[in-house]
């Protein structure tokens, strides 16, 4: 499938590092079904526990909200075709 | 859609930490979970739930979808979850999702400690890493709720 544009909704992350967030999320959907919110989310989070360390979060969805603390520079909440996605650092390493 | 969030400068990590995949399947080791009535399988639907319910005033239904947390904290949730469902417009209905997920995260980060991360929604999938003994995945008729702690330092 071809995804269209990322649009960043919010974020407190650095720009290359939103980039690799965008970039998971579209290599996850070719992937994974749209429908199938947990393994693109886990594809997501392991990813970003490889390469930045671990203590990651992601959620991925159509519907929801959500109140959460997270690491300075580590959050992100963009939107990527019919989904949502919440990506964030809960601890610090 | 403007995620409410506050930012934290959280340095350093304990072990304890146990990864968690939701959609699991996990029978509470105790029974005695408040309200809670058997193990769902945790399908999200596809679509937000738009039907009003009935006028009738009803307990809502809890179920524990999976969960790595004292019974103690679970009724606390459970009870939390409710009285602000409650406090919502019923007709027509709406669920006001971030603030169900503030409430019960400032909740317990107050009586709990920080730090307490909560996703409320119709419709959501997550992969998370979180502190042994801090996670709850729960219903409370169709709203799915997802309450977990990472570890901090002191």
């Amino acid at each position: 499938m071809l995804e269209g544009k990322a649009v960043v909704e919010d974020t407190d992350m650095p720009a290359k590092m939103q980039a690799q967030a965008m970039s998971a999320a579209s290599r996850a959907l070719d992937r994974f079904d749209v429908l199938d919110c947990r393994s693109i989310a886990s594809h997501i989070k392991k990813e970003f526990d490889a390469i930045h360390g671990p203590g990651w979060q992601c959620v991925v969805g159509s519907g929801f909200g959500c109140y959460i603390t997270h690491s300075k520079g580590s959050f992100i909440y963009f939107r990527l075709e019919s989904l949502r996605f919440l990506v964030f650092k809960g601890a610090a390493a | 859609m403007r995620e409410q969030q506050g930012s934290g400068d959280v340095a350093g990590r304990r072990g304890g930490v146990i990864r968690s995949l939701l959609g699991v399947e996990r029978r509470l080791a105790e029974g005695d979970a408040e309200g809670a009535v058997g193990v769902s399988s945790g399908k999200q639907p596809a679509t937000e739930g738009g039907g009003g319910g009935g006028g009738e005033e009803r307990k809502a239904v809890v179920r524990v979808v999976a969960a790595d947390m004292p019974p103690a904290l679970q009724r606390r949730a459970f009870r939390c979850a409710r009285d602000e469902l409650a406090a919502m417009p019923h007709f027509p209905r709406r669920l006001e999702p971030k603030r169900l997920a503030l409430a019960l995260k400032k909740e317990f980060d107050a009586a709990y400690g920080p730090a307490w991360h909560c996703i409320v929604g119709t419709s959501f999938g997550s992969y998370v890493t979180h502190a042994r003994g801090g996670f709850l995945y729960f219903s409370v008729d169709k709203v799915y709720i997802l309450l977990f702690r990472t570890a901090v330092e002191p």
